[in-house]
């Protein structure tokens, strides 16, 4: 039951890092072998009936862990992940080749304190910090705004630590996540809410259909171009699946050991099988759903992760229509943008178009209204949206896919007309929550003696919805 | 104003700093900044006087040791290092020698002296790490120093240096085996330790030197229950490993008990409980069983994907036939983690689909396939939508899976076609559903979806041939239209095989199929020439009652003008297609005609009979996961392909388990009924916060507790630390304490009892000290003679215990609430009665 190594390599297998943990690991070269040897998404990799190795990629960078076979299997992984969130915390994220070049030293450090005697050991950011002590203090000082100056001076971020200060002599504190002595001179407190939206919207049934060709009909293919079509369609069918996958986030900089409360509300939905940090009480959350009562973490952590279903389909809609024009091997695809509270824009807003790429050679005629269509790769077109998007907005793109001739023709003897499979949507929308999650309060409950008298800690509340994968089916 | 000032002088101070350390770098450069490191600098540097140089050689090290370069070179200098001030420095050296000590073993002594010295360093981070670098250098002559420092540090008053050394044990094992007695003796007092803190890592240590000494735990386990929600994940993991492994072995199993309590019988495969029968029957757990998954339900709320997995793991194993449908969502939800952890949790979703089909029922929407989601996860996703498919959903199922089937990704389309086919099992009327709609995609154009069709409908057909003639026919019609030469080949050969059944249909088919033999693919060639053979082959069994055989091409009105009385229009058929492949470009065909023309050739042919005739087997399609419920949920084993050695199986339930008392806590908890538990846990949260507020009334705790340690066992020793270290916290920090015991309880009466009930509560607490030690003489007692003599008297007592006991714990409650030296008296008494 041991981690064997850790190797840091870049997308190519070319080693940045490594630490070995057991006595003679295998080595990143035989590991690199044996994965050109396997299907590319392959998660566990197996060495011998003894050793495993779990990978994960991030940012550029690939953790690789060999295991022994015996460990659990979301051990190595959930480790990973905590490496990961301590390297972000350490040295910012998106993790680079220099990051991890200019800090050897600090990441020996940190990994000699996250694994011991082969298996996880100290992984909370806050006990981290307190272990090995890091500040890349010209950036901190270039910074400026939100890092103190009262805390470069503290003998923390300077890099000659005495044994004899003070600091390190001190107990560690007694909340095992929170760092000991924290001081802050701006005192603040963030609450982001981020949900990532999947939703299904299956094809039209024929009935749907008739009605919707029927109202297409109606108006020239061409006029499409120039008119934008102003409502959204009246005919549109139920998603199929809905998820929300929720993540509340606190940011915490504040000094002592503060008490904060925050009550969320989630319109009556049904949360399925939330997960806390450890700091959150959880007692209070089941005499009261809803409220988060804890002692934060120094910086960022993530207090509550939530999973809703059958939520709204979000700000952003789309339908796709097939056999359009005379010839009738048109399609359509149109997108636009509702108008819910508090949202001015969307952003990144871009539309996958799936297709048989084995089938179809190429898009003909592509009229889009607005916006950039691209063929990206065989099977996929992406319609891009730079920049902002408004809401009350909608888009219209047509076209025909052009059959791949050399193929053999069906029965009666023509090739089938080819449609888009389905398009894929995804945005990034801040100031709401599909879910109608809300902050109804946020206060910071006691610990406020920790607090210089004057300061009021600055209080913020963000919200962001991100599409990830929402599919209209043609 | 003056904090202000203090501000900013102190800002100058590290302005100076900063310049002081331009300056200083200005002046030597800076090693490495070519990217180079030479030797002899590297060297200079480690021997410098200066702090800050010295820290500079270690960086430099450092650099070299992730690079992967060898620096044992440097050995003599970087040991001299091992006492320098700077904590930086301390610790790369630390690294350093873990790494290379093995090596250079006779220079790595050097440092051991500095190390020990460490080891009474005033801060207890120090001493943590002098114990970790001291059991991790791996030189076999220090074994007797380390037992020394383990020694030492299991009673520290710190719980970070107690942790180390819970590890260290692990490590001095690995050293020097012959310690282990000793080695284990150590483990038991940390296995003991008041503090959370120390409890994970101890029991990490447990699992890896002796996972089999499951009776150290007796006493710990209620204790262990209780404190669950606190240990850190990591030792949790392990934790609610061997808790499983304990509670298999001893404590008894889950048994469905009849209301009129007459009649016990052990329900084996859970089938029983899963249908929840209207019958008077009960699922009845062992209260201490109960105990553990009360504690370790909370923990499906967990961050870390790996304890929540450890806990369904625990429900699984443990009482697979309770209804367990609330492992449904914090699985479900794991599914928003990143892809590498998706594809762990999917595979475990799918090993417990297949042992409880309806778990994943009511989720089915989170396993739809999303475009996001690699190959892998979809073929899981897929296994788990067709493994909780039901006759109640499914038309959803199919809808969903008959979509898949016809998207462009061709893996994704084999995959769900045959997932398709599994979900015909399920019931005849779903077969006929899901072959109505294969049966309308041989005509697509994708060559996979309808090569994939034909295989599962074949399935299906085979599995009840004489239900399906009509569809065979079909078939046969719709070979006119199929163009796909694969789709083709397929059709003829299920033709050829039902030539038996369907006798009308096979030789017309083969008769098109002549007339088309040139233009055919090679694939399609050899199915036509297997086909004419397997016809024969019938035809030729049948020769002796011509008029029947005639029958079968009796609408072949086109061929009857050319046939001569002598010879049949079978034999003609035969022939002439033997003939096409005879001169056909192909080897195989024409080996394959002679084959079939030899074997035929013979009377009766009773070779060919075997050869073409020969039943297929009726097809069974298995779940692709099939065989991977044999392993424990998350272990490696199920995620590979091919063996790996995994975590040794669960013990089997142990049919006769030992009394129930010898769990009971030697110390203060003596919980003899579940519903005891919430005073319980009140009750330690006063101690605790209570010890912890007046430092003096502390401190008269611990010299009743340094009594109790002289005379009882080396395990209590340590609860004397553990009481100072209490002393010492401060007021803030208490909150914090009553806080996480709020995990279990209601805090707000914990806090409102531990304000009033101070002052009484405190001597009792010393009067109950004395009450202690008796007990702990008595349990031993008993302990020993449950595992020497008892063994078989227990077993004997066991049934009649289970009613007894009951009658306990219903006094023990109402004590509870009275008081708590009452409490223990009566634990006292119930050990003492179970004990004899």
């Amino acid at each position: 039951m041991s981690i064997l190594a850790l190797y840091i390599t870049d997308i190519n297998g070319q080693q940045l890092l490594e630490y070995p943990v057991a006595d003679y690991p295998p080595t990143n070269k035989s590991i690199q072998v044996a994965l050109r040897d396997c299907p590319p998404d392959e998660v566990i990799l197996r060495l011998s009936p003894n050793e495993l190795v779990f990978h994960r990629k991030q940012d550029s960078l690939v953790f690789l862990l060999p295991c022994t076979a015996t460990i659990p299997s979301l051990v190595p992984l959930e480790f990973i992940s905590h490496l990961i969130k301590v390297l972000h915390d350490y040295f910012q994220p998106p993790l680079t080749r220099q990051k991890i070049e200019k800090n050897f030293s600090t990441i020996m450090m940190l990994l000699n304190e996250m694994i011991e005697d082969g298996y996880p050991f100290v992984t909370e950011e806050n006990a981290l910090r307190d272990l090995v002590p890091y500040s890349d203090s010209i950036s901190k000082y270039l910074k400026g705004a939100t890092s103190s100056i009262k805390n470069l001076t503290s003998s923390k971020t300077s890099s000659m630590q005495s044994i004899s200060s003070t600091d390190i002599g001190a107990p560690r504190s007694n909340v095992p996540w929170r760092r000991s002595n924290v001081k802050h001179n701006n005192n603040e407190l963030y609450v982001d809410i981020h949900e990532s939206l999947s939703v299904i919207i299956p094809a039209l049934s024929p009935a749907q259909k008739m009605l919707h060709s029927l109202a297409s009909d109606t108006t020239p293919s061409a006029s499409a171009f120039y008119t934008v079509p102003s409502a959204v369609p009246s005919v549109l069918p139920e998603p199929i699946v809905s998820i929300a996958h929720g993540s509340v986030y606190a940011t915490t900089r504040l000094s002592g050991i503060p008490d904060i409360q925050i009550i969320l509300s989630f319109g009556n939905r049904i949360l399925e099988g939330p997960a806390f940090h450890p700091c959150v009480r959880l007692a209070r959350w089941r005499e009261h759903p809803g409220t988060l009562s804890f002692i934060p973490p120094d910086g960022k952590c993530c207090l509550l992760q939530y999973t809703i279903s059958g939520v709204e389909s979000g700000p952003i809609g789309g339908d796709l229509k097939t056999g359009l024009g005379t010839a009738k091997d048109e399609f359509e695809v149109r997108i636009w943008s509702r108008v819910p509270r508090n949202v001015k824009f969307v952003e990144n807003l871009r539309l996958e178009l799936v297709y048989d790429g084995d089938r179809v050679q190429n898009i003909k005629g592509v009229r889009a209204s607005s916006g950039e269509f691209n063929i990206e790769k065989k099977g996929t077109g992406i319609w891009r949206f730079p920049g902002k998007t408004p809401m009350g907005w909608s888009s219209t793109l047509r076209g025909t896919m052009v059959v791949n001739e050399e193929l053999e023709p069906g029965e009666d003897g023509t090739v089938q007309q080819e449609f888009p499979k389905y398009i894929k949507i995804s945005y990034d929308c801040m100031g709401m929550l599909v879910s109608g999650t809300k902050v109804e309060s946020l206060r910071i409950t006691s610990g406020r003696q920790g607090l210089m008298e004057n300061a009021k800690p600055y209080k913020g509340v963000k919200y962001m919805t991100k599409g990830t994968d929402i599919v209209i089916r043609g | 104003m003056a904090e202000s000032l203090s501000k900013i002088s102190a800002a100058f101070e590290t302005a100076k700093e900063i310049t002081m350390e331009a300056a200083a770098a200005a002046r030597t450069p800076a090693l490495g900044d070519d990217g180079v490191f030479r030797v002899r600098d590297v060297k200079r540097f480690l021997n410098s006087r200066h702090e800050k140089e010295k820290l500079q050689g270690m960086k430099a090290i450092a650099t070299l040791m992730s690079k992967g370069e060898d620096v044992t070179e440097y050995f003599p200098e970087v040991v001299k290092n091992s006492a320098a001030q700077t904590l930086e420095i301390r610790k790369l050296v630390y690294i350093y020698l873990l790494r290379y000590a093995e090596r250079e073993s006779d220079l790595a002594l050097l440092s051991i002296n500095a190390i020990q010295k460490s080891l009474g360093d005033q801060n207890p981070q120090i001493r943590a790490m002098a114990i970790k670098v001291l059991s991790g250098i791996k030189v076999p002559s220090i074994a007797p120093i380390i037992l020394l420092a383990i020694r030492k540090s299991i009673v520290d008053f710190s719980a970070v240096v107690r942790r180390a050394a819970a590890v260290a044990i692990g490590k001095a094992y690995e050293l020097d085996k012959s310690n282990f007695e000793t080695l284990v003796g150590y483990l038991g007092t940390l296995l003991a330790d008041k503090s959370y803190y120390v409890v994970g890592s101890a029991v990490q240590t447990f699992v890896r030197i002796c996972p089999d000494r499951l009776e150290m735990l007796h006493v710990h386990y209620r204790r262990y229950c209780s404190m669950l929600a606190d240990i850190e994940e990591w030792g949790l993991v392990c934790l609610l490993d061997v808790m499983t492994r304990y509670v298999r072995v001893y404590v008894p199993k889950g048994k469905m008990v009849k209301k009129p309590k007459d009649t016990f019988y052990s329900d084996d495969e859970g089938s029983g409980a899963d249908q929840q029968e209207p019958d008077e029957e009960e699922f009845v757990i062992d209260p201490d069983l109960e105990r553990l998954l009360a504690a370790a339900k909370p923990l499906l709320q967990s961050r870390n994907s790996a304890v929540v997995m450890a806990v369904v793991n625990l429900f699984h194993s443990l009482v697979p036939e309770a209804d367990l449908s609330f492992l449904g969502p914090p699985l479900v939800r794991l599914l928003a983690q990143p892809p590498e952890i998706q594809y762990v949790v999917m595979t475990n979703i799918v090993v417990l689909a297949l042992t409880s089909q309806d778990l994943f029922a009511p989720y089915l929407k989170y396993f739809y396939l999303l475009p996001s989601d690699s190959f892998q996860i979809s073929k899981l996703k897929i296994e788990v939508l067709t493994l909780s498919c039901s006759e109640s959903n499914v038309s959803e199922v199919l809808a969903e899976l008959q979509y898949y089937a016809t998207t462009a990704d061709p893996t994704l389309v084999a995959e769900s076609v045959r997932a398709i086919g599994r979900c015909a099992q399920i019931s005849p009327t779903i077969a006929r559903r899901c072959l109505r709609w294969l049966l309308k995609q041989i005509h697509s154009p994708s060559h996979v979806l309808v090569g994939e069709s034909l295989t599962v409908i074949r399935y299906i057909i085979q599995l009840s041939p004489k239900d399906h003639i009509k569809t065979v026919a079909k078939l046969a019609n719709a070979l006119d239209k199929t163009r796909v030469p694969l789709a083709r080949a397929s059709i003829i050969w299920l033709v050829g095989e039902f030539s038996g059944i369907a006798q009308n249909i096979a030789p017309d088919v083969l008769r098109k199929c002549a007339k088309s033999f040139a233009d055919e693919d090679e694939g399609t060639k050899l199915q036509i020439v297997l086909l004419a053979a397997k016809i024969y082959s019938h035809y030729i069994e049948g020769r002796p009652v011509p008029d029947e055989a005639s029958n079968g091409y009796g609408e072949n009105d086109e061929l009857a003008p050319t046939i001569k009385p002598s010879e049949d229009p079978m034999d003609m058929l035969f022939n002439y297609v033997m003939l096409l492949a005879r001169y056909d470009t192909s080897y195989d065909l024409r080996d394959r005609a002679r084959l079939y023309k030899s074997v035929l050739d013979t009377p009766g042919a009773p070779l060919a009979k075997l050869l073409l005739q020969a039943p297929k087997p009726s097809p069974h399609a298995p779940s692709p996961s099939q065989g991977k419920d044999a392993f424990m949920l998350g272990t490696t084993g199920m995620l590979v392909k091919g063996k790996v050695v995994s975590t040794s199986p669960l013990p089997l339930w142990s049919t006769e388990t030992p009394d129930p008392s010898i769990r009971d806590d030697v110390k203060e908890d003596i919980e003899i009924d579940e519903s005891s538990i919430p005073t319980r846990i009140l009750e330690t949260t006063i101690k605790r916060s209570k010890k912890s507020k007046k430092g003096k009334k502390a401190k008269k705790v611990s010299s009743t507790s340094k009594k109790k340690a002289v005379k009882t066992q080396p395990e209590i020793v340590e609860s004397k630390p553990a009481v100072k270290a209490a002393a010492t916290k401060k007021k803030k920090e208490e909150d914090y304490h009553v806080t996480l015991d709020e995990f279990f309880g209601e805090p707000s009466t914990t806090q409102f009892i531990s304000e009033s009930d101070e002052e009484e509560e405190e001597e009792e607490e010393e009067s109950s000290g004395s009450e202690v030690e008796v007990i702990v003489e008595v349990s031993e007692d008993s302990d020993e003679e449950d595992s020497d003599e008892d063994d078989d008297s227990d077993e004997d007592s066991d049934e009649d215990e289970d009613s007894d006991e009951e009658e306990e714990s219903e006094e023990d409650e109402e004590e509870s609430e009275d008081d708590e030296s009452e409490d223990d008296d009566s634990g006292a008494q119930a050990s003492l009665l179970s004990g004899r």
